[in-house]
């Protein structure tokens, strides 16, 4: 359980956020997500002990919390074997077995061609894998996504997701994934917190009865409209003309 | 090769002697023993002189780095060896240490010390942090830090100063050696100039060239492709 209670910090004198909570179950996938700019990146960087709030409280709960980030952030002078197995190193264990879990997860990632390659050779979908196998080579029972499929096309975003999802629901993962997209939000998330532009607070909350597996994209489509159509959420956003906006996409 | 042949039968061999000409001077240093001695001395100069100029201007370099009051201290006095011209440091040798191997490795390390130096600092200085915070999430330890990350890093930064360092060292061994050495490449070319042997000179100057080639081509690449795998595009292993 990752419990975050009253959360307070400040920028340059600015606050950032302003009073946040949140509790995060084991095994589930919360999206957080709010307009550009509104501390989100903070938010988890606080629940990843990266940096410390000004006042509130971080209860982490899970035994090992690992982060993917919106870049891969790759060693671009090791191997896709190496860049996965990076964790691992820094926790002493030793190369054979390294090796051999680096290999299982290229596998399951669809990497396994690719050991061998360097990070500047392979493509932004295949770094933010490898990013991805990175962090679930420590075996983490929480894992932070910051906008991991931002760099990424349609396509590539929906094939990662799909990977993504698969990974954290056969491992029984929890995790807190970012997203500036609605869309996206609802298609991964069993919960979705709204974020206010900063200062920011908690808007809204959502939440979904059905499993990410069995989400069509009439039942996205239809989860999205019905949350723009909430005042405080289009006006966070800055929607001003929510109606037509729906009529119009429908 | 054909201009230079144009030009001797040009001008006559006492000015500019054939290629053939300098050819066989070179055979003749080569089977005297004089070439070999004087590789020899010159590069033992250039090893020891570039080697401390390395470990030195990296050491400082990270020094400067990592800590500012260090970097706002140092930085006046490299700019001014940078702007001191190597022709002083020699004479300036010349009179602390006198014609022996101290001259030509004094004056290339002092002069060669700031290429490498502002390298470091440049490659301390713009070390991602993003990858930093990248190793924080994995609880990295210090020893890790430096030998998967930092060191690496720095030697992306640090390998292209060198190549121009190893030119530069070259170019400065001979001059210090012609001026201040009876031993070395330098000190040979400056008898066969008094000797008014200009094949002799050719030859000279000749394997100086093929020297930095051969300490490009043979010593510096190889050394950055095992190094530096990763920047080979056709990298598999």
């Amino acid at each position: 359980m990752l419990k975050l209670d009253r959360i307070y910090y400040k920028y340059d004198r600015r606050p950032i956020l302003d009073g946040i909570s949140l509790t995060l179950a084991p095994g589930q996938i919360l999206c957080l997500t709010g307009p550009s700019g509104c501390g989100k990146t903070t938010l988890l960087k606080i629940a990843a002990g990266l940096i410390k709030p000004d006042a509130g409280a971080v209860n982490n709960k899970f035994t090992r919390t690992a982060c993917v980030f919106q870049e891969p952030r790759l060693l671009k002078w090791q191997t896709t074997r190496e860049n996965i197995a990076f964790g691992l190193k820094a926790k002493g264990i030793l190369k054979k077995e390294r090796d051999r879990r680096s290999f299982q997860l290229a596998k399951q990632l669809g990497l396994e061609q690719f050991l061998h390659y360097y990070p500047d050779r392979l493509s932004g979908g295949m770094q933010q894998r490898v990013a991805l196998g990175r962090s679930l080579a420590i075996e983490p029972d929480l894992l932070l996504l910051d906008e991991p499929f931002s760099g990424l096309d349609i396509g590539r975003r929906r094939s990662f997701q799909e990977i993504l999802l698969r990974l954290l629901k056969e491992r029984n993962l929890a995790a807190c994934i970012i997203s500036h997209d609605l869309a996206e939000a609802v298609r991964l998330g069993d919960r979705i917190l709204v974020m206010s532009p900063s200062p920011s607070k908690i808007l809204h909350q959502w939440q979904s009865d059905l499993s990410p597996f069995a989400r069509n994209e009439a039942y996205i489509y239809r989860e999205v409209s019905q949350l723009v159509s909430i005042p405080q959420v289009s006006n966070c956003f800055g929607l001003k003309n929510t109606s037509s906006l729906v009529n119009r996409s429908n | 090769m054909l201009l230079w042949q144009l030009g001797a039968m040009q001008y006559g061999s006492v000015v500019l002697p054939t290629p053939l000409e300098t050819a066989a001077a070179l055979v003749r240093l080569a089977t005297t023993g004089k070439l070999v001695n004087a590789i020899l001395t010159t590069s033992f100069h250039l090893f020891i002189a570039f080697t401390l100029a390395v470990l030195l201007g990296i050491i400082l370099g990270i020094i400067a780095g990592v800590y500012s009051w260090f970097r706002q201290g140092i930085s006046p006095i490299v700019s001014a060896l940078q702007g001191i011209p190597p022709i002083a440091w020699i004479v300036l040798a010349l009179l602390w240490f006198g014609s022996g191997n101290a001259t030509p490795i004094f004056t290339i390390t002092i002069a060669t010390i700031p290429i490498v130096f502002l390298a470091a600092v440049e490659g301390i200085q713009n070390f991602p942090m993003p990858l930093l915070e990248m190793a924080r999430t994995f609880s990295t330890p210090k020893s890790m830090l430096l030998r998967d990350l930092y060191f690496p890093y720095l030697f992306s930064y640090i390998f292209p100063a060198l190549t121009a360092g190893l030119g530069l060292a070259w170019r400065l061994a001979v001059m210090a050696e012609l001026l201040s050495s009876e031993i070395g490449i330098g000190a040979e070319l400056n008898l066969a100039r008094i000797n008014l042997d200009t094949d002799e000179v050719m030859a000279w100057i000749a394997i100086v060239v093929i020297s930095i080639w051969v300490s490009e081509y043979l010593l510096l690449r190889p050394l950055r492709h095992r190094l530096e795998p990763w920047r080979n595009p056709e990298t598999k292993i």
